[in-house]
Order: structure tokens, then sequence, then C-alpha cells
């Protein structure tokens, strides 16, 4: 079947079986920063948004996406420009294998366009979706933080 | 107190050189590639915990459009090996070939599928018809020895290829015996002598990403395998030993690595990948899905030990001894090793002049354990951590006293290091950076021990019981005497290098380390360095990553082959100044005359070498093989609160204070902590492998096996109390598996001290806290 | 395999008629390829919580974010319907798990039913008729083909009460082996209402034995304890081999005495 979507804000056509889910699909096309970890919905490396909001796409129909904005982590930034998030990541320290990374990335952007100074336990909540096992989530946290502020104009 | 090393790029916080393009999603790992032409590759595995495959009919899948081979063990060569990438010999038993006609436990190999796509493989494994004749398992660890047990290992070509201990028709995999002093003049010193049982539970790494291959050939017909690898030299040997192809045909890239904590230590299936390429003259493609990589990868070795150990009444250790039978599952990898590092790297810690061990491995029917950080430390430090909060107690010393009184100082040496290395004898050593002293006083200050410890006296009312506890313990780097590693670099026209290792980044950040002291050494900026790693055509030989001997080891190669770069460099320089060689040194990306105000920056130099006198290319080569294991030390202290009505535990806070030496660069030395401290608090509390009665895992799925996210951690805090190592890359020693080992005492320890109940048995469940709680209170 | 996007009621009943077709909403629970169809039911406007006098009227396709976030739901029969959401799963899961696909699946974890059932919910289902019944009554009988949960209604009668959501489980987004809810009012000093609700060991149960011992009654300690400890020996709890029937039969009433006690004597 086919349907049509916007990925990264460039109108897409998909083509794929019924039964197929959005990652596979995306990675099909070339959107390898969505990371297969489980394919049951339970770690988040293939976190994504759609219509703005952060979303498994292991566990989401590929038809699903039929008319929906999604944003891959590919989307966030320019070559130039990192998106502030990512690089509040880098400079945090906060990215060890890299791997749960773009998931990460993509639900502190999903928190942080709804709620620009979230506390630390709603920074908890917006992230406990996605699993990281090399970091203890420390540093995570702490990026987050960084992003905010900066987000916002702040000092570092 | 031994000096501390600060320097211009080492001990700094910088940007790790792979963080901006992962961050930014690029396709730098396994399965971000494709090949043209790329067939899926798909394993059938065995329903049954052990039986005899008595045939296989593989007519039915192959004749499926869109297959294009299967191997089960009718069509597959018969070459016994380890899978544990270790250096050769390697100190594991040759117990598996890639196809067997007997399965060992349910998850092992039947056969493996190319085709297509993924879904056709799948359902050519439908197609598979197997008769099996199941045969009497064996599960209980305790008991795979009895006399009469179902044999697992009855083949006659399975073996060790180095004199070790093997009686595989006792399912008995490894056995080690260790005597320092004089154990029963020990026990009968001590005025207080503590008998116990302990036993650890199977465990998962858990990286978040799973197994992958992709095998493909080079236009001259070589193949190229690129995996999800730690240790790609020895997965190029054993897979040219299971293929019985040379060497020189194979290559092996790592490419960037989503986590491995010792799961991808192994030849896991690299060797099956590469033959079906081989077989379909196409290029495969082989990932694991999550179950998979539950069951049929690798796991934590359980263990169970049988404990005496003997204090005096001044609170001197006298007497450790120590009995342990470690469950290897199915197939041998690193069963040895684990066991042995048990005394190996954990007592040294100890100053305890009577040891005993015995060690013992044994084979069950239970899924394949490995390589896991911690390694045996990881388990003798559970057990060692409250036998010394039990002795401390019995003598009526604060815990934190009788640790400081009881662990190894600086000048001082172990017999333990000179009897036992990781493979049969080791290497005496005298301890020459040690700063646990200060991580004891840095860490009890900055958790708030003494307030603590006399705060939670008195108890608030109501269910919820506070408690804290704490445990030392120290885990040597590397393997001596066995590790190898070496380091390559040239310079460029602009001055900067190309920095050539197979040191395996697996999230832990070697590449940018070793960019680090290469550029410390040559006095140059980071920016200077690009580094390229684990290439087995390109790279030269890294043993790769594990037992926390990156940095030390592949870190010194570095270090020896800057110097030879350096001379190279103030040979042009004292051409191109005319000034003799002894005069000049580097400074700032150039050579400068200590004698006068002469200089000439690097690149000039660089051009100088490559086009205009004398030319070479200014290039060196080093290696670095591992002497003596320096120790890293950590002392930890977590606070925890117990619900006395529902058995539930909850980490509040951990401190860990910790000497690695130099810190490389501490942010990353932190996160190594930070991760491994939370790796073994689920461990400790929520990780559980349920079986059902038949050996099979009910729940390999994140979903039901549970490790924390953001909202379940504890507050944790990382304090480095730096030392300096003199064998080591500008005084560093490691870090990779320090944090892990005391969480799972200090959490016991700290449950006592809430609720007056000691747990020996891992994981500390809601149920087995409540069980425990209520039998105590029975009791009074 | 078909999947369909029907924008209109009847589309969507004459898509679910065919044989062999399920619906999908959220869709996180799919894992059988064995369908002739998919029915995406998300394009049909069923997303809407309506504050209406004698009721509040939530759509079928709302989300477990949308329910958690809403201010109407907050300020009613003290805000248990959105404490049930924030423990449920995880925000990825909340942003596309729907109320009528938490309570279609019929799974035992699944957070919505007890809260609905202690707020003494119905659901509308839409076939060839409408028909509504009692949430209770739905986990006893079967859709028929055609049929969807297209609505959830929540009588506000009063609903000035207390209230609490609590569940039991290894970690924060854990499968819950417990999820439990009490709401209840009192007039005077003794309790005029009260619905226990339980699910997890158990199907999504009214544990009325409870309700029934409490009603009406001045609330002490002691008459909570003794409430609170039979009720678990009366339910039937099912397998887990994560913890033992004992165990979970303890700790339901350790929760049932804490929850009843929040609700009864401090509220």
């Amino acid at each position: 079947m086919e349907i049509t979507c916007k990925i990264n804000n460039v109108e897409k056509r998909l083509v794929f079986e019924p039964h197929e889910k959005l990652l596979d699909v995306l990675r099909r096309e070339g959107y390898y920063g969505v990371k297969f970890g489980c394919g049951n919905g339970d770690c988040g490396a293939c976190t994504i948004l759609v219509n703005g909001k952060a979303v498994k796409s292991c566990i989401m129909f590929a038809a699903q996406a039929k008319d929906k904005e999604i944003t891959t982590i590919e989307g966030l930034s320019t070559p130039e420009h990192p998106h502030p998030v990512q690089k509040a990541f880098v400079d945090a320290g906060a990215v060890q294998c890299g791997y749960c990374t773009p998931g990460m990335i993509i639900s502190a952007k999903a928190l942080l366009d709804k709620n620009p100074k979230p506390t630390e336990d709603e920074i908890k909540e917006a992230l406990e979706g996605n699993l990281c096992r090399c970091t203890g989530y420390v540093k995570i946290i702490d990026a987050v933080k960084l992003a905010s502020q900066r987000m916002r104009g702040g000092k570092r | 107190m031994s000096k501390i090393f600060e320097g211009k790029t080492v001990g700094q916080s910088v940007e790790k050189i792979d963080s901006l393009a992962l961050s930014q999603g690029k396709p730098l790992f396994t399965d971000d590639f494709k090949v043209e032409g790329m067939l899926h590759a798909k394993f059938l595995w065995s329903p049954h915990a052990h039986a005899r495959i008595k045939n296989i009919d593989t007519s039915a899948a192959e004749a499926l459009p869109g297959v294009h081979a299967v191997l089960c063990y009718k069509n597959v060569p018969r070459v016994m090996h380890t899978t544990a990438g270790q250096g050769w010999p390697e100190p594991s038993p040759y117990d598996t070939t890639m196809f067997d006609n007997k399965v060992r436990y349910v998850g092992d190999r039947v056969a493996a599928v190319a085709a297509d796509t993924e879904e056709i493989a799948e359902n050519a494994l439908q197609l598979i018809k197997v008769e099996y004749a199941p045969l009497e398992p064996v599960f209980d660890l305790e008991h795979a020895m009895d006399k009469g047990a179902p044999v697992i290992h009855d083949e006659p070509d399975c073996k060790y290829i180095l004199p070790l201990v093997y009686e595989p028709k006792r399912n008995h995999c490894a056995h080690i015996d260790i005597d320092v002093g004089n154990i029963e003049r020990g026990l009968k010193e001590a005025d207080f002598v503590i008998k116990r049982k302990f036993k650890t539970h199977y465990g998962q790494h858990c990286a978040m990403e799973p197994h992958a291959c992709i095998c493909y050939f080079e236009p001259n017909g070589r193949l190229v395998i690129r995996s999800t690898t730690q240790v790609p030299f020895h997965t190029r040997r054993i897979v040219a030993q299971c293929l019985q192809i040379p060497e020189r045909m194979i290559r092996v890239i790592k490419p960037r690595l989503g986590g491995g904590f010792g799961s991808k230590q192994e030849i896991l299936f690299e060797e099956v990948c590469a033959l079906l390429a081989l077989r379909t003259k196409r290029p495969v493609r082989l990932v694991y899905d999550r179950k998979e990589v539950f069951v049929s990868s690798r796991t934590r070795h359980p263990m169970a030990f049988w404990m005496e150990t003997g204090v005096k009444k001044d609170g001197a250790l006298s007497a450790i001894k120590m009995k342990v039978i470690s469950n290897t599952g199915a197939y041998g990898s690193h069963g040895m090793t684990v066991m042995g590092n048990c005394c190996a790297k954990a007592l040294p810690l100890y100053r305890c002049p009577n040891i005993q061990f015995i060690g013992d491995t044994v084979y069950t029917n239970l899924p394949q354990a490995g390589a896991f950080r911690g390694y045996g430390v990881f388990q003798a430090s559970f057990v060692m951590g409250i036998l010394m909060d039990e002795m401390a107690e019995a003598v009526g010393m604060d815990p934190w006293e009788f640790w400081r009184k009881n662990t190894i100082r600086e000048g001082e040496s172990h017999p333990i290091f000179e009897q036992v290395g990781e493979v049969g004898k080791g290497v005496a050593m005298i301890i020459e950076s040690c700063a646990l002293p200060e991580c004891l006083e840095k860490g009890a200050t900055a958790f708030g021990w003494k307030e603590k410890r006399a705060k939670y006296k008195k108890q608030p009312a109501g269910p919820i019981k506070y408690g804290v506890g704490m445990a030392c313990n120290a885990h040597g780097a590397g393997v001596p005497k066995i590790d190898m590693a070496s380091a390559f670099a040239k310079m460029n026209d602009d001055g900067s290098f190309n920095l050539l290792i197979s040191a395996a980044d697996i999230g832990t950040g070697s590449d940018t380390i070793m960019a680090q002291i290469f550029a410390e050494a040559l006095d140059i900026s980071i920016e200077d360095v690009i580094v390229f790693s684990a290439d087995t055509d390109l790279t030269p030989f890294d043993r790769g990553a594990y037992a926390s001997g990156t940095t030390y080891c592949t870190g010194m190669a570095v270090v020896k082959m800057a110097d030879k770069i350096k001379d190279q460099i103030l040979t042009v320089a004292a051409d191109m100044l005319d000034e003799p060689k002894g005069n000049l040194r580097i400074e700032n990306k150039s050579v400068v005359s200590t004698k006068n105000k002469k200089k000439v920056e690097f690149h000039k130099i660089a051009k100088q070498s490559l086009y205009v006198n004398n030319q070479f290319q200014i290039a060196a080569t080093a290696s670095n093989a591992t002497a003596i294991p320096p120790q890293s030390y950590s002392a930890n202290f977590v606070e925890v609160a117990v619900d006395t009505e529902t058995g539930e535990v909850k980490v509040l806070k951990y401190v860990v204070a910790l000497d690695c030496g130099t810190a490389i660069n501490p942010k990353l030395a932190e996160g190594q902590a930070e991760g491994a401290i939370l790796q073994a608090v689920s461990y400790a509390l929520t990780e559980q492998y349920h079986f059902d009665k038949n050996g099979r895992l009910l729940n390999p799925s994140f979903g039901r096996y549970k490790i924390f996210s953001t909202s379940d951690i504890p507050k944790i805090k990382t304090i480095l109390v730096p030392s300096y190592e003199p064998s080591g890359p500008f005084g560093a020693k490691s870090i990779g598996e320090l944090c892990i080992d005391c969480v799972l005492p200090a959490i016991s320890n700290a449950i006592y001290n809430a609720i007056g109940v000691r747990l020996y048995e891992t994981p500390f469940t809601p149920e087995v806290v409540l069980k425990a709680l209520k039998e105590k209170q029975a009791k009074m | 395999m078909e999947f369909h996007f029907p924008t209109t009621i009847k589309e969507a009943q004459e898509f679910l008629q065919k044989p062999s077709t399920i619906a999908v909403a959220g869709g996180t629970s799919f894992t059988s390829r064995n369908v002739n169809s998919l029915v995406d039911l998300t394009r049909l406007g069923l997303n809407y919580i309506k504050n209406g006098k004698q009721e509040i009227r939530i759509g079928a396709t709302t989300t477990i974010t949308e329910l958690k976030e809403s201010k109407v739901l907050n300020g009613f029969a003290a805000g248990i319907l959105p404490a049930s959401c924030e423990v449920l799963a995880d925000t990825q899961l909340r942003n596309v798990i729907t109320i009528g696909g938490n309570i279609a699946c019929r799974y035992l974890w699944a957070n919505l039913p007890p809260a609905l059932m202690a707020l003494d919910a119905e659901v509308e289902i839409t076939g060839r008729k409408k028909r509504t019944m009692p949430i209770e009554k739905f986990f006893e009988s079967k859709l028929a083909p055609g049929e969807f949960i297209s609505e959830v209604i929540i009588p506000k009668g009063s609903n000035k009460g207390s209230g609490t959501f609590v569940r039991f489980a290894r970690t924060k987004v854990d499968y819950p082996l417990i999820s439990l809810a009490v709401y209840a009012e009192k007039q005077n000093t003794k309790i005029s209402l009260l619905r226990v609700a339980v699910s997890g060991l158990t199907p999504p149960t009214r544990i009325k034995a409870i309700e029934n011992e409490l009603q009406g009654k001045k609330i002490d300690e002691k008459i909570l304890a003794g409430a609170a400890i039979k009720a678990p020996s009366q339910i039937r709890v099912l397998k887990s081999y994560v913890f033992s029937e004992e165990y979970l039969r303890e700790i339901l009433g350790v929760l049932l005495t804490r929850a009843l006690k929040k609700v009864l004597m401090e509220g």
C-alpha cells in the first residue's frame, strides 16, 4: 500500500506492506538515526515525533503515518547548526555509545517544545520511556536542563 | 601521596569526538549499512534444554523461493572452538562447533537460513523439520556435578588447548585451587569466624544495540566482516579457524557500537554469517532481535559461594576461605576466567595473610554465560562486601574503620598477585598508586556517613525504614602478561596526525581518550588528532575492549609511539634549525630551542619532511604488553529506604569516591561510574531471569525483564580522587568495571542497617525482603 | 492485509463487519499479522472530553496524555482518572494509547478499567445500534462484529469525594502487578459512597465485599484493617512468575489498607 506524509518537512510517498511498522519503513528509506532496540515498544530507541508528539515508531503501523508530520533525528539539525538539545547532549557528556541518543533527544525536544522550563521530575517523566544502559541517565538529565537553560536564553 | 598529573588535554573533559555525529543520528552503527544484493539470515533455535537431534530435514526450507542457503550440522564442518573473545591460546574450552547434532539449552542453535528478506527467512525456519530425542536436563549448579547427572558435553572432541582441569563427563568445566599462608591456622587464630552461603543470579547486559553482523566481499574475493564486536582481532582469528580459511582472507571492521559490557566480547555469530556469505556468494546480514539477545547471546555467571572468614578482636583479618561454584550455562566461554577472577582480581584488596580459594565451574542446560562487566570481581565483591560488614559488627567497629584497616595500601604487595593471574600464574606487584584511604575520607564526608549512621539509629515511625551501607573494592587493569595493544600515527602536511588504533570504542570513548593521550604527549590540540579505529586491515593489533585494559594498555602503546614520533620531529627540526637535537623540545605544536629563541612549527616540519629534504614520512608504530595489573579502587556509600510492609527497597542516594589514577577525561570517567552503578542497582533489585521448569526463559524482553529508566534512579554522586600510577599513561589506570562491583554489597549492608536483615542471595526483590523480615520477626 | 482509514462512523462499522478485521487506535498492542484488515479509528473525530451537566463524555480515541492533562478530569472525583494515567506506561505510549483501546484490549495490567470502575463509568458501544453498559458489564460480555467502543461516559452525580489510585510494579513504567482505585464520599462522618476496584493480579473487579462492609459506617483504623484483610483472600489471583500468589495477596491487603486509610481517614 501507499501513503503520503511529511518527513522532516519534506513530502514523502511511502510504499510498504500493510502490516509493516513505521520503524522498518523509515530505516528502509534511509533514516538510520531511528534505531531498532527491541521492536516491542519497550526501549524508546525508535522514538520519533508524529505531529509534534513523541511516539515509538516500532509499534506504530507505517499506515498510521498517513497525512501526518513526522520528525526524525535527522530533521533536527543542519550540518552547520546542531539543534540546541543535540549540542547540550554533547556538552554535558550525555553521549556514550550513542545508540539511545537520537530517541532521547527527540523525547527531550518534545518536552521542551511543550514545557520550556521543566522541573527535574518533569524531565524524568518525559524520558522514562527511553532506556539507556551506558550513562545511568545522570548526564542525560543534566543535558536536558542545560538545553532548557540555553533555549530560554539563560546563561550556562 | 604520589604526585598528581595535570595536563593540557589529559585531565580535561574534552568533547567526545564522536558525540556530535551520534547526537545527529548519523548512520554509524553496524546495521546502518546496506550492500547491494544483501541477504538476511535467521537462526532456528532449540525448544529443548537438552536433546539429541536425530535428524534434520531442510529440503522444504531450501526449496522455498527466496531462500539461498540453509546450514545445519549436516553441511557445516565440525570445528571445535571457543566463542570467547580472548587471546590465543584461549583459556576457555573448545566445546562449541558452529552447528551440532545436539542441543544444550532452550535457545541453542539448530540451523540458520539466508534469504532475500527477513520474512522469507522466518517462513523458511518454519519449514525445517527437526526430530529431537529429548534428554534429561540439569539446571541446578549445585547438582550439576552429582554422580549420575546428565552429561551435557559428552562429545569426545571437546577440550582445552591449555593444560587446565577439565572433566566434561562430570559437567565440570574448570577448577582452580589457590592457597596463601595457612588457612586452618588463620581460622584458628580468629576470634570470630563468619560462615555464610551466598548466591548470585542470571542477568543480562542489556546493551541498547542488539548484536549485528554484515558480511560482504571485496572485489578480490576477501571476506569483510562488519560487526558489533568488542574484539576484532579475536573475531578474525576464530572465524578463520571455524571456516578453515586463512586469516589473511578476512577483514574485520568494528563501526560505532551501541554498548557491550562484555556481551560482545564473543565471536557470537560472525562465523555463521560469514559461512552463509561464502556459500551463497552474496552479502549476508544477521541481526539479533531483543529476545535472541536475552536468550541466545551471553549472560552473567550465576554463582554460589560457601565462605568462611576470620577476624581477630582487634579487627585484623586473619582468614578468607572462599569456595565457589560458577554456572557457565551450556557452553564454557569465559567459564574458567570469570571464576578465577573471584580470587585473582577481587581478593588482593584485603590485608589477609591466609587465603584459600577453591573454585569450580559447571555446565548446566541454561543460557550461556560469558564476559560481563565485573567478571567475577562483581560476584566476589558481593560476598566479601557483606562479610566485611559482618566482621566489623562482630568486633564492634564501624564498617568505615574496618575497611580502612583491612585494605591494601600504597607500597604494599599481596601474595595473590603472584600466585594467580587471570590465566595460570600471576605477576608479583607492589602497589604504586592507591588513593583508597582518601576515597574513604572524601566519600564518607560527601555522603554524610557518620551523620547518617547516627541518624538511623533511631528510625521514624511508620512502615518506611532507612539505612546506609558501604563497601570498597579493587579492580585491576587488564590481564597482565597477556594483553597487548599497538598504535600507529603519521604526520600530515598541516601538522595534524592520523592516529590508527584497534582499541574498540564501545561507547566508552576510547577513541577520544587515545587522542587526548597522543595530543598531550606531543603538546598539540585534540583537533589535530584524527582517530581511526578498529579495522583489522588498517589498524595495528589490539586485544580489544575488555578487562578494563584499554586506557592502561592501549594508552601506553600510544605514549610509546608518540615518543618515537617526537624523536623524528626533533630530528627534522634539528636539521631545519641547525641546532643540536639535545637543545630542542616540543612546545605547543612547535619545536623550540632551550638555549635560544629558535622555533619551527609542526606544519613546517611536516612539509620539510614530506617534500623538501631527506624526505620521509614521520610515522611510528609501538606496542605495549602489560606487565602488571595496577589496581583501581573505590569506596561506595548508599542510602536506602525499605518499605517494611511490602518489602520494596528504594535506593535514595549513592556516592562513590574512586581512584583510577589520572582520569584522562573526567566527564567520561564519571559517565563510566554512573552507568556501572545504575546497571548494578537494577540487577540488585529488579532484574531477574525467570525460567519455567523446562528451562525456557519466560521474560526475554525489556517489558518483562526490568532495568531502570529515568523515573527509577537514585541520586548518584561521583568523586574522582586522583593518584598517579607510574606504569600507566600519564598516571592512568582503569575505570570500565570498577564501579559495578560494590553496589550489591553496599545495598545489602544498607538493608541490614535499615531493618536488621542480611540478604545473602540476589536479587533483593520485595518478596525476598518481606520474607526475610518476617522470618526475623518470627524469631524474636 | 488491508488498512482502512474511515472518516465516518458508518464507514468504520462497515469495515469492521467484514471477517477477520480488527480495530486499531494507538496500535501499541499489536503483534498478530493474521488478520485480513485493520481499521484505523483515530480519524473519526472520537477524540474529545465533553464536560456536560450530568456527565463527562470522553471519546474513545482520546489519548492517555490528553486524559492526564485534562483540567476537567483533574478537578473531578479527586482526579482519579488522571492519576491512573500518570502511572500508565511511559510518555511515548501515553501519547498514543487511547481510553477505548485500554478498555477493549482487556489486558489485566490496564490502569483505566479499575479507575473507571471507581467512577461508575459506562461504555458506549457503536454497532448497528448504539448500546451503553456499565464498564463491569463490558468485561463480562463480547463485542459483536462491526462493533467498537465509541465513548466512555462518567456520571457526574456527586464528585466531591476523595480518591486515590495506586499501583504495584517493579519499576515506574513496568506493567502493574496490582492496580487499585478507591473513591469515597462521606456524609457527616459516615461513608455514604464507596467504590473499590482492582486489576492486575485479577481481572478488573469491583471489590463489593469491602464496599458493602464499610458502607454507612464511621471509619476507624480497626474497621479498616478488618475489611482490608478479608478482601485479598476472596479474590481470584492469577498466576504470575514474578511473585508468588501469597505475596501478591499480602501486598493487595497492604495497598488496600493504605488506600482506604488515605481516602477515608485523611481526605
